[in-house]
């Protein structure tokens, strides 16, 4: 390619990517902007039950698939039976791209219907977790095949059984990976609507403690849902803006290592 | 070992293996690249399994046959240790990394442990060196110490056999020398056996030498061989080139 | 006691293994068995033709899918490009600390809920696009495919710059190196070495923004209009998975089984196209 030809074509590309920075910038703009402030007042009791309410959804699920993953990483890694493994990677690739909405349906009908949850703040968890699951696992199953072979050989060739080579070595050095899995799992959990709709619900949970688990209720992001249609998109807005922090505080903090 | 046969996925890369490795002594095994010196290491503590490889024939280790399938893996293991090519330090302090091997089979005091670990960073000689550093990570220590670490943790188990796949490939002249000193002072506690590419190594360390090539055991003999006395064919060929 | 924990160990991974196989098996099982109600109603019409009229029990779907198709395509069309161009300047050309400043915002935004572009969509791209092209938008007041669109792709842009990103530090530094010892400009070397490298990668990404964009209910129902129809730029019209998240409040018996058909469906599309992860 000539010389002219590429500088052109990397001129040409400027605009676009300036315009993708200045559209996100408008995004945050419009969104900051129209952040209501009339009702902040009404609204504090709503907002403080739905980020608790994210909060919990959001810590059970990662805490509930986080071992999962790890477990089912650690298979991935050390199975023997080679076609199996391809079935697994097929099918959780398969998982991975099944839209939100699907694993709603199925949620509820598993964990709501069967396990008789019903609408409730642990269901929608345990769809969250099971939501997480495939691109967790091969975050980190990516993460244990990078890191772990000749510290895991060492640990073998020093006699340790598998199940200790494997906790003992491999897990201190994917530490730093399940961390970054661990934020990256939260954020998208409470970014989540669609699956958080049909399985924990709208309204507000008013037990105290771990007993709001059972009750339904709305989280920040399914509450905006709510407002928007009944109208209140100022208190949609709000709750955007609030998400907007949650993910720079998860994103910040996940390069705190 | 008789008969020794290796391969990985129906493809062959050991065939028909016998030979008697001499205890107490230095054994080297040189070869080609690809000849499976490596797999034939990695045979004799049962590793090569990891990588799905398919193992018959028959190994004795003292007497008893180490290829059976209810052989118990963490005692064989015990007794023969392994340092790979590459350091390969765990995660964890200089001395979690040392008394990782102790606190998995023995049931040791903290004061026992802790005579033990300097007992074995004194061998290496790393004592000296790191000594006042033993809670700090283990990778901020240079390739050579790390290699040597791994030397020690190995050794700390006291196995009977050593096995160690090019462990100074890595390294720098001085660690070599280092290492090849420390490997010299352990016999005729510890069967040593040793992969290398260098032939000079070889011949400063050895008093065994097996010759690998074409995936099956071409000749065996003693230091003596790398002067080409009663070198065959393939082996002149591939002491032309070193 | 080491035995009861290798023997745990051993349970731990085998489960895990067993349930990711097990989740897909379920779940397409029975969407499966809540599918056929409808779909043995419908036969072939489901997927053919573009009535949706749950009240008379006549489910076809081929209207919905193609507003999904549509809108998914061009959103990745659009976004996919920009993405690149943009993951390209600002990690090769420019300050590295605007590049860094640039991917954080951009990671940022991979975590915000979808509801809040729809929001977004709804009170400020909806009311521009219906002043601005007002002749064309009459009957939808601005809702409809370009909507949907332009939403959609601000929307997987984030994901799709941060994977970019991630694709374009991975790109080995000694090839480009070499180009730059020939003589290459850096343009150059962006053109003519690493993009061509880079090929497969970007398609494993796009398709999983396109994933995600077929995938999308809530932000899409805002701006979208909810009226089943044949597709357009300017004319409302509903997704798929809009759909179920619309109608999954209140429907029951055949409408519902045709819920899960849908779901059933979006299951096995998906689940069929690449995926940036699978790739062991």
């Amino acid at each position: 390619m000539r010389r002219r030809k590429a500088s052109l074509l990397l001129f040409l590309c400027i605009p676009v990517a300036a315009s993708v920075l200045g559209m996100q910038i408008g995004l945050l703009w419009e969104a900051v902007r129209r952040a209501g402030h009339s009702s902040w007042s009404a609204a504090l009791p709503h907002f403080w039950n739905q980020t608790v309410n994210t909060l919990l959804l959001t810590c059970a699920a990662v805490i509930i698939s986080l071992p999962l993953a790890f477990f089912c990483g650690v298979w991935l890694l050390r199975t023997r039976h080679k076609r199996c493994k391809r079935m697994l990677l097929h099918m959780l690739s398969a998982l991975a791209g099944v839209p939100s909405a699907v694993y709603g349906l199925f949620g509820y009908l598993l964990f709501g219907g069967v396990c008789a949850l019903g609408y409730s703040l642990l269901t929608g968890a345990l769809t969250a977790a099971l939501l997480l699951l495939p691109t967790t696992v091969f975050l980190l199953w990516d993460a244990l095949r990078r890191l772990g072979d000749t510290s895991l050989r060492s640990a073998l060739a020093l006699g340790a059984p598998e199940g200790r080579a494997v906790c003992g070595v491999l897990l201190p050095q994917a530490g730093h990976a399940i961390y970054t899995a661990a934020f990256l799992a939260a954020s998208r959990v409470a970014a989540e609507s669609a699956a958080l709709i049909l399985t924990a619900g709208i309204g507000e949970t008013s037990a105290r403690g771990l007993r709001r688990f059972l009750q339904s209720g709305a989280t920040l992001s399914v509450g905006m849902f709510q407002s928007i249609l009944e109208g209140e998109t100022e208190l949609a807005f709000s709750a955007g803006v609030l998400l907007l922090l949650l993910a720079a505080l998860l994103d910040a903090l996940s390069h705190g290592r | 070992m008789r008969n020794l046969a290796v391969s990985y996925n129906e493809t062959p890369v050991l065939q028909d293996v016998s030979l008697r490795i001499r205890g107490g002594c230095i054994t080297a095994l040189i070869g080609r690249s690809g000849c499976g010196k490596s797999t034939f290491l990695q045979c004799l503590n049962r590793l090569i399994e990891e990588n799905g490889a398919a193992v018959s024939g028959s190994i004795l280790f003292e007497g008893r046959e180490i290829l059976s399938p209810h052989l118990d893996l963490c005692a064989l293991r015990r007794q023969v240790g392994m340092v790979f090519q590459a350091p390969s330090p765990f995660e964890m302090s200089i001395f979690d990394n040392v008394a990782y091997g102790l606190r998995l089979h023995e049931r040791l005091t903290r004061r026992e442990l802790r005579r033990r670990v300097e007992k074995e960073l004194r061998r290496v000689g790393l004592l000296e060196e790191i000594g006042d550093r033993m809670s700090a990570n283990a990778r901020c220590l240079s390739g050579g110490q790390q290699q040597r670490l791994c030397i020690a943790r190995a050794l700390a188990l006291s196995p009977r056999v050593l096995l160690l796949d090019e462990p100074t490939a890595a390294l720098d002249p001085v660690s070599t020398v280092q290492v090849e000193r420390l490997l010299r002072g352990l016999v005729p506690h510890v069967t040593v056996v040793i992969v290398t590419h260098n032939l000079a190594q070889a011949k400063r360390i050895a008093q065994q030498i097996v010759f690998f090539g074409r995936g099956t055991v071409l000749q065996i003999g003693d230091a003596g061989l790398l002067d080409g006395i009663g070198a065959e064919a393939a082996l002149r060929e591939y002491l032309e080139y070193a | 006691m080491r035995k009861i924990r290798e023997a745990l160990y051993r349970f731990s991974v085998i489960t895990a293994a067993a349930i990711g196989a097990a989740t897909l098996l379920l779940l397409a099982g029975w969407m499966l068995a809540a599918a056929l109600p409808a779909l043995r109603a419908s036969g072939i019409s489901f997927l053919m033709s573009p009535v949706w009229e749950p009240t008379r029990e006549r489910f076809g779907i081929s209207a919905m899918l193609l507003s999904s198709i549509g809108t998914a395509l061009g959103a990745v069309a659009a976004a996919s490009p920009a993405a690149l161009c943009a993951a390209l300047i600002f990690g090769e050309f420019c300050h590295p600390a605007v590049g860094r400043a640039f991917f954080a915002l951009n990671r940022i935004l991979s975590g915000l809920p979808s509801v809040l572009y729809g929001l977004i969509g709804m009170t400020c791209l909806v009311p521009v696009i219906d002043r601005k092209l007002y002749p064309l938008t009459a009957a939808a007041g601005g809702t409809g495919g370009l909507a949907v669109i332009l939403i959609l792709s601000l929307m997987v842009l984030p994901s799709l710059v941060t994977g970019y990103e991630q694709t374009l530090r991975a790109v080995p530094q000694a090839p480009q190196r070499a180009s730059a010892a020939l003589g290459a400009t850096k343009a150059q070397t962006a053109f003519c070495c690493i993009l061509p490298s880079i090929r497969r990668s970007v398609r494993l990404h796009a398709g999983n923004a396109l994933r995600r964009a077929l995938g999308e209910a809530t932000a899409v129902l805002l701006v979208s209009g909810n009226v089943v129809r044949l597709p357009s730029l300017f004319a409302a019209q509903r997704t798929l998975a809009g759909t179920i998240v619309l109608e999954m409040g209140y429907a029951a018996g055949k409408h519902r089984s045709a819920l899960f058909a849908i779901g059933l469906f979006l299951l096995l599309s998906t689940a069929l196209l690449p995926s940036a992860q699978g790739e062991g």
